[in-house]
């Protein structure tokens, strides 16, 4: 399995305080990765370092010779992030989502790239309409859209269900799923709710400052570092429900 | 004000000049306002009206072009207050007003010193388009031109920023090199304004027609179209009914573009929206 990304010894600092401690992890082609943890635990500032956003205090990241930066698609925990009365449509913030090395793609092979991405998110009849004006569930379509606009290899999504109703959140995590499967993308998630990610994530990397577990998501269960930190009843709760889904 | 004082007013070289001057100030100021408006930097726009208060004290002093003089300065003062406002201890707010309050009283104290061009620099506290010399028509024609064709060669960048800047960052934007842009080209509009509308007055121009526009509840670039309309109309209506009944023209221009601006917000309250 050949790695994109390779996390070695990471520590980041914000003055004094250690947000992250010495991490290591690697993120494989075709992984999808769940990064779990409390409150805290530094999952944000991980995968912000990861993006280039914050920078590595110690230790380093490095990228696999054939993955380029802008191959990164990435969906905030924040959707629609100035609001309702922002002025743009649906088309007009996808089209953000191309980096600045597509800059000279052509007008019209953007455009496919748009209607294709909106066409598999369901959300193509929205294209004309003020993001403002749409439900949460799809503002959030509208977010992953615009992060798979530019068919990226490695998807980020940082706490992506947390503004979602338990309805949609399934929904979602199923299209999440969808593309992990079909389209081949390589999926790491960032998320605080280990029960409902460990279903569908084949990684997990449970982060208290430092590394509490990293492994496949089906060895997760038995760990005793994670049966220490959620309980053992928890822990057993994550086990059925993993005998249970296969 | 009918048809036959437009056609008698078009006669007039003057005029001529002012219509062309005041229509490509009006697309420049307001393409730009709405980056500035929507990112919450239009009272830039406005300190740095102040600033150009104290370059043009400076340039009548030393009986230069005040267009000359002013842009290289304000510009230097638009960096600076985008470095104070990056400080912790200073607030965005308060960089543009250490800065402004700075820059008036400088040009009070210069213009203290030397009697005698008070009056000219009252015309650049309140706009005299109708008195442009053909050289500064030819100066703001190049450099409106030079706005308008550096917004659209940065406009995704722009827009993506506006946005989300997180987001434009991680798609390989460059936030500092993109408000510095947005900087100069804010200062070269603001010199430029100051013959239309004076020092004042001339953050208006930025302002309202992004602001009118925006009650329309359109897109992104359908909002920009409007605003630019919305500009045009009331500079020209401003400059027509200036000449027609000998109003100051800087100020009936702003108040078109408040008359624009209240009619637009009563539509948007009158239909329910919000």
């Amino acid at each position: 399995m050949s790695s994109l990304v390779s996390i070695e010894n990471v520590t980041v600092r914000y003055g004094r305080f250690t947000a992250c401690d010495s991490i290591s992890f690697e993120i494989n082609a075709n992984d999808y990765l769940a990064i779990v943890g409390p409150n805290g635990s530094g999952k944000t500032t991980m995968m912000k370092t990861l993006l280039g956003l914050i920078p590595v205090s110690e230790g380093e990241i490095r990228f696999s010779s054939d993955f380029r930066f802008d191959q990164i698609g990435y969906l905030s925990q924040k959707v629609n992030t100035q609001g309702k009365h922002f002025p743009a449509t649906v088309h007009e913030i996808i089209t953000t989502g191309f980096p600045s090395s597509m800059k000279n793609l052509p007008i019209k092979d953007k455009e496919r790239m748009i209607r294709s991405v909106t066409s598999l998110l369901g959300i193509k009849d929205l294209l004309p309409i003020r993001i403002g004006y749409l439900s949460g569930g799809q503002q959030q379509r509208v977010m992953l859209a615009r992060a798979l606009v530019h068919k990226p290899k490695l998807l980020i999504l940082d706490e992506p269900t947390s503004a979602l109703d338990p309805q949609i959140r399934d929904e979602f995590y199923q299209l999440i799923q969808h593309l992990h499967q079909h389209e081949h993308v390589t999926i790491v998630l960032i998320s605080h709710d280990l029960q409902s990610v460990s279903l569908y994530a084949t990684k997990i990397l449970y982060l208290d400052q430092s590394v509490v577990f990293f492994g496949d998501s089906d060895a997760l269960c038995e760990s005793e570092a994670i049966a220490q930190r959620i309980g053992v009843q928890a822990a057993a709760s994550l086990c059925r429900r993993k005998e249970h889904e296969h | 004000m009918n048809i036959d004082i437009i056609i008698s007013a078009l006669q007039y070289t003057f005029m001529q000049r002012a219509l062309l001057v005041g229509i490509m100030i009006a697309i420049s100021s307001s393409f730009l306002g709405i980056f500035l408006v929507l990112r919450r930097y239009s009272m830039i726009g406005d300190g740095l009206a102040h600033v150009s208060f104290a370059t043009v004290a400076f340039a009548l002093l030393f009986q230069q072009s005040p267009l000359i003089i002013s842009i290289p300065i304000v510009i230097l003062a638009s960096f600076l207050i985008l470095k104070l406002s990056e400080e912790n201890r200073i607030g965005g707010d308060a960089a543009i007003g250490l800065v402004a309050s700075f820059s008036v009283a400088l040009g009070v104290f210069v213009s203290s010193l030397a009697k005698g061009f008070n009056v000219d620099l009252f015309s650049y506290l309140f706009g005299s388009i109708l008195v442009i010399g053909q050289s500064d028509v030819i100066f703001s024609i190049i450099l409106s031109i030079t706005v308008i064709g550096v917004i659209l060669f940065y406009f995704q960048d722009l827009f993506a920023l506006t946005y989300d800047e997180e987001y434009a960052v991680v798609m390989g934007k460059k936030p500092k090199k993109l408000s510095r842009i947005l900087a100069v080209l804010t200062s070269i509009t603001i010199v430029l304004g100051i013959r239309v509308v004076g020092t004042m007055l001339i953050s208006s121009l930025i302002i309202f027609p992004t602001v009118t526009a925006l009650q329309l509840n359109r897109g992104f670039k359908q909002t920009i179209a409007l605003a630019i309309i919305i500009s045009i109309s009331a500079v020209v209506l401003g400059i027509f009914a200036s000449f027609a009944f000998n109003f100051p023209t800087g100020s009936t221009i702003v108040l078109v573009n408040s008359a624009f601006f209240a009619i637009s917000f009563l539509i948007r309250v009158i239909k329910g929206g919000n």
